[in-house]
């Protein structure tokens, strides 16, 4: 039966990109990341959904959707550069199978973010791929959110295996993402128009996020909302307010988390006598010195090739949990040097727009997306420090939906300057 | 219950927005692709269902 449903959900991506060429690159982000063969059952699980929808994306858009296409800023071209520097890597790794089993992930992620502005340039169809993005997240928050309501919160669910958004740390960091871009829908979504179900709707969900991230027990979960919470407050005029907000929101979560949730949050007081966090630290010091030993890197999965004693630990087989660390042992230096570029030039990407919209009263709900985005970026970037999700789909959607705007302001600022008909930027 | 319903409603909402993406799309409005000015009548109120029928 679920099968069936979410096959019809398929059917109606399908049936509506017929018209509206976009819906087809919409498909695609539904099946990347709520990645319905996992959910379903029967024949759908063996269905490559993620090559159909990208492949039926770019034959329609080719076919019928050819339209001003984007302008290749920086951003997209160290992608671009960077999805070939990674395969590279591969060609030289030192474990080929386990490289090439992480590299089909990687570029799949990496080409289809620097080619998502070809898909997305109007608002509607910006805000359709952040929706989209927000609800097949939803999949993976939602059972844990209402678990912890229902009082069944507990450490490892194990119920949905550990990898990709499964993975406590990884749905704690991208549900600490999701708050600020609900409360945003809260307000602005002009594809859920009616205030009375917009606003419970997009609280609620901004409600479930924090709920969800007390029921991963990860650490970096309440690392991602700390520092949100600091960057609200820095945002925000009424301090004071902002203050006694924040706590009176607190305290209700406090009494409802259980025991071994503060037990699991003390650690990250005394780390230096946690096991855990002591080997990551251990993992970053051996990883340094490994890329020493392998400018170029390693390739995909090189931390098995590790070894060493650093801290008095054997990091031998011990995962990056840094996405900064990953990409250097895998990919070296200059690796690294275009992940940074990628994420320098998205962050400052995003200041120079909020600077730009910031005096024009006219584009207040653009300014605040951008805002957004930029907290959601940034939230990431904190996050990414303890767990190495490097190649993780959801910062490359952030990254790719910045680019999105990038072009739509530049149409809108630059265009107009040059006198250009507002009727071309419509489709 | 909590696994079906953890389906359904995700995947109920999506198909909601590419409906509504959809709808808009085929209206071909200025203002429903543009970011609307502050105070303006499409900025995320009813006002943008009514003109979408035209």
């Amino acid at each position: 039966m679920t099968a069936l449903f979410l096959l019809f959900v398929l059917g109606c991506f399908i049936v509506l990109s017929f018209q509206a060429p976009f819906i087809a690159a919409l498909a695609y982000v539904w099946a990347d990341i709520a990645d319905p063969q996992k959910s379903g059952y029967g024949f759908i699980r063996t269905m490559p959904l993620s090559m159909i929808t990208a492949s039926f994306a770019f034959i329609l858009y080719f076919l019928t959707d050819r339209k001003y296409p984007p302008k290749l800023n920086i951003t997209m071209f160290c992608l671009i550069l960077f999805a070939l520097w990674v395969t590279f890597t591969t060609f030289w790794a030192v474990l080929p199978d386990a490289a090439w089993h992480k590299w089909e992930s990687a570029i799949k992620v990496l080409l289809f973010a620097s080619l998502m502005p070809l898909f997305f340039r109007t608002r509607v169809q910006i805000e359709a791929v952040l929706l989209v993005f927000n609800f097949s997240l939803l999949n993976y928050f939602l059972p844990r959110a209402v678990k912890f309501v229902l009082g069944q919160a507990v450490y490892n669910m194990g119920d949905a295996g550990n990898s990709g958004l499964n993975e406590t740390s990884t749905i704690a960091l991208v549900c600490a993402m999701l708050i600020p871009l609900n409360l945003y829908f809260a307000k602005y979504s002009v594809i859920f128009t009616n205030p009375l179900i917009r606003r419970p709707l997009f609280y609620g969900i901004a409600l479930l996020c924090p709920l969800a991230i007390l029921n991963t027990f990860a650490r970096t979960g309440l690392v991602a909302l700390g520092v949100f919470g600091l960057i609200r407050f820095f945002q925000s005029r009424k301090k004071f307010q902002y203050i006694l907000f924040a706590f009176l929101f607190t305290i209700p979560f406090l009494f409802i988390a259980p025991d071994s949730w503060f037990g699991r949050m003390n650690t990250i007081q005394t780390f230096e006598s946690d096991y855990s966090a002591m080997t990551r630290i251990a993992v970053w010091a051996g990883t340094i010195d490994y890329v020493s030993q392998h400018p170029w890197g390693g390739g995909f999965g090189a931390y098995r090739d590790q070894s060493g004693v650093y801290f008095d630990i054997n990091i031998a087989g011990r995962a990056y949990h840094n996405s900064f660390i990953e990409v250097l042992g895998e990919h070296g230096y200059a690796g690294i040097i275009l992940f940074a570029i990628i994420h320098l030039s998205t962050l400052a990407s995003l200041r120079r727009m909020i600077k730009l919209t910031g005096n024009d009263e006219s584009q207040l709900s653009l300014h605040e997306l951008l805002k957004t985005l930029f907290i959601m970026h940034i939230v990431y970037l904190a996050g990414s420090n303890f767990i190495g999700i490097a190649f993780q789909s959801s910062s490359y959607y952030v990254i790719a939906i910045t680019m999105c705007l990038a072009n739509y302001v530049s149409r809108i600022y630059v265009a107009p300057a040059r006198a250009a008909p507002v009727h071309a930027y419509l489709r | 219950m909590i696994t079906i319903g953890t389906v359904l409603i995700p995947q109920l909402l999506i198909l909601y927005v590419i409906y509504r993406a959809y709808v808009f799309f085929r209206a071909k409005g200025v203002g429903y692709f543009d970011f609307p000015p502050a105070g303006s009548p499409v900025n995320g109120n009813d006002t943008v269902i009514k003109r979408t029928g035209q």
